[in-house]
């Protein structure tokens, strides 16, 4: 019987491969896509039921190590400061993020040039300004134009609404002097392409089951399917193998019955974020390649990134949202984005506004860390919590650094008994420092902006939720892990179009970027079709 | 007792009756009623009637700790951890806390989440009893002009 051979094989469904899926279904080639985990039932999500905000500790938590679905690989993280946040499912961690879109500066991609240190990306922002903005006509992103620290873009939706929040920490960086701007925000503020507007339920953290938050479950995949892309869920990929010409042959995968099957590919494209990325390229080793598929400069799994986060929040006497309204977007701030060696650390962070958290979040997390205490006094330590605080995150870039990264663990394993990847990660002392000036100009922000008092967190341990550059792009085979398209430099049929190519991270919220990548590559293939191996 | 998919089945009752004593005396020392009667004590409101959505670790997890804190009453007070007075019981609580920190904290978690999705409590402290979806919240717009002084900035961005 003749080999089933598909043309182009992705494995993961989540940011990246959607986008890929959608763009390469142009090309009418026969297309699949395999990914772990299942479709989601919007209307199944936490928000839905009166237990919305406890399942966010539960099966909804972003946490694989708390939530152990079925889908969900185990991560051994004991050995990072940052625990990995990431969701499995037809959307991938899309279904869980907060839809920040922002996206990268200029700067960003010259790293090297213009502050001496990392790496510059071997593109440019001009070169991804129109994949950013197809990506963000695809996903329907609400944003104001005009923003000073931007060049020049457009949005295809208006802002989302400041709600008391965004009005008071306006306040207080108008009173500063300091640059503050409406979020750029992967969420419908009106009916868009067949999703209704956002209600400001408020978690978007734990799926949106009204929709209206851009999960590629919701955007790309309808369309990529529509136009032929195959998507088969539950299926979860153990290796990729290779053939005598040191070509990749296929996949080896267990289906949902945990039934061991092969997927022969013309090629397969890894899309299966900065963490999973690296850990199927390890778990392919073989005769020839004894360090892991398309690692002979040893890079994969190196020089893992996360962004180190601070939150910082005020205490209010007047009342603010609560947890109404999109729970991570509402404005944002770069005034300390770009280098300023005046402040004792190079790079920069942005500060995005969180509105705030419902009453179960509130009392479980003050209970816990003793604020509100057992007993008659519980009533007032609450009431004075409740609705009364606000703040911020700031998303500090994290620079490159080859001890960061991911390997294979030696005992722990998935359900199907694959290696699961250990993390192996410290902060920095450029982090450490951008950390504690972080804490202090949030500080001074929430003061400005009427807070009687002010707590924070940095780092916070569980907000892993951008992994990146663990197998990253450039033109030195020696020193990276495929080329300026995302071509692995050892393995010429093999691409990478997720987080785990990016050269740094910036100090912004990656999916933007991850996107515009992934369709930049989809661009440059489908230019190339016809050498593409050469 | 069985279990599908991670959840508990419960075709008989979970905890005993001296857990359940045991977790009422927990649960009115957590949160009490308020002076005013206005907030209801947890005590009242038959948090636990339902242990559906408690998967088989956390349950195991509480009837341990539950089971810890009335042998140490009668062993060391000889008496029932019901019947005690507060001090003592946050004197236990606080050793169990040390030898079963899961206990503790999936007490907190599944006590103060149910007492705040009540209905009486979430319309005490001025809230809809219902989920956000479908019906959803409304949030003010926001005054855009506070945004003119940074309209007036030139470009922050670097090339």
């Amino acid at each position: 019987m003749a080999q089933d051979v598909v043309d182009v094989l992705i494995i993961g469904a989540g940011a990246s491969g959607a986008a890929f899926a959608w763009s390469m279904a142009d090309t009418r080639m026969r297309i699949v896509c395999l990914e772990q985990g299942d479709w989601m039932k919007p209307h199944e999500y936490p928000t839905s039921g009166r237990d919305w905000e406890l399942r966010q500790l539960g099966d909804f938590s972003i946490s694989p190590n708390v939530r152990r679905r079925a889908a969900d690989y185990p991560v051994n993280e004991q050995d990072s400061p940052i625990a990995v946040a990431n969701f499995n499912a037809v959307g991938g961690s899309t279904v869980l993020y907060a839809a920040h879109f922002p996206r990268f500066h200029p700067s960003d991609f010259r790293v090297r040039s213009r502050d001496g240190v990392a790496d510059d990306w071997p593109l440019d922002y001009a070169t991804l300004e129109p994949f950013y903005a197809e990506n963000d006509r695809m996903m329907g992103v609400a944003g104001l134009p005009g923003d000073p620290a931007y060049p020049p873009k457009q949005m295809p939706l208006p802002p989302v609404p400041l709600g008391r929040v965004g009005e008071v920490l306006a306040r207080g960086y108008n009173r500063l002097g300091w640059h503050w701007w409406p979020s750029d925000s992967a969420i419908a503020t009106q009916p868009y392409e067949g999703r209704d507007r956002c209600l400001n339920l408020g978690p978007c953290v734990s799926g949106c089951a009204q929709g209206a938050k851009a999960s590629t479950d919701v955007t790309y995949w309808p369309e990529a399917i529509r136009r032929g892309v195959e998507v088969r869920t539950r299926c979860r990929v153990r290796e990729i193998t290779t053939d005598a010409r040191g070509f990749a042959s296929g996949v080896v995968y267990f289906d949902a019955d945990g039934v061991e099957r092969f997927q022969a590919a013309e090629v397969v494209v890894l899309a299966c974020n900065g963490v999973g990325t690296p850990r199927i390229l390890l778990n392919s080793a073989s005769v020839r390649f004894p360090d892991g598929l398309a690692n002979s400069s040893g890079q994969v799994g190196r020089n893992l990134m996360f962004h180190p986060y601070a939150s910082i929040t005020g205490l209010f006497d007047e009342p603010m949202d609560g947890h109404m309204g999109p729970v991570g977007c509402c404005i944002w701030s770069q005034e300390f984005y770009e280098s300023d060696p005046a402040r004792g650390f190079v790079r920069g962070y942005t500060m995005e506004a969180t509105r705030g958290r419902g009453p179960v979040l509130t009392a479980v997390s003050g209970v816990l860390s003793g604020r509100i205490p057992w007993g008659a006094d519980h009533h007032r330590a609450f009431a004075e919590l409740f609705r009364r605080t606000t703040g911020m995150v700031a998303i500090c870039e994290d620079l490159p650094e080859p001890h960061n990264r991911v390997t294979l663990d030696p005992e722990l394993t998935d359900s199907n008994g694959v290696p699961a990847p250990r993390i192996s990660y410290t902060l920095s002392d450029n982090s450490r420092r951008m950390l504690d000036h972080a804490v202090a100009r949030g500080s001074e922000v929430l003061r400005a902006a009427g807070a009687r008092e002010v707590f924070a967190e940095a780092p916070m341990r569980g907000a892993g939720w951008h992994m990146m550059g663990t197998a990253r792009m450039g033109t030195d085979p020696e020193t990276s892990v495929v080329n300026e398209w995302g071509r692995a430099h050892d393995v010429r049929n093999l691409f990478v179009v997720d987080g785990s190519l990016f050269v740094t991270s910036a100090g912004v919220n990656p999916t933007s970027t991850i996107q515009a990548l992934a369709l930049y590559i989809a661009d440059r293939m489908k230019r190339n079709l016809a050498n593409l191996f050469d | 007792m069985s279990e599908r998919d991670g959840k508990l089945i419960a075709s008989d009752q979970p905890l005993t009756d001296t857990q359940r004593a045991t977790l009422a005396r927990l649960l009115d020392l957590l949160i009490p009623a308020s002076a005013d009667g206005r907030m209801p004590a947890a005590a009242d409101l038959d948090l636990y009637a339902d242990l559906a959505g408690l998967n088989a670790p956390l349950l195991e997890a509480l009837r341990v700790g539950l089971d810890r804190l009335e042998t140490l009453a009668q062993d060391y007070l000889g008496q029932s951890f019901a019947a005690l007075a507060a001090r003592d019981c946050l004197t236990l609580r606080d050793r169990v806390r040390d030898e079963h920190p899961e206990f503790l904290r999936t007490f907190v978690v599944q006590s103060v989440a149910r007492y705040y999705q009540h209905d009486r409590v979430m319309t005490a402290i001025g809230l809809e009893p219902r989920p956000p979806w479908p019906q959803g919240n409304l949030i003010e717009e926001g005054d855009w002009r506070l945004l003119d002084p940074v309209r007036a900035r030139p470009r922050l961005y670097r090339d």
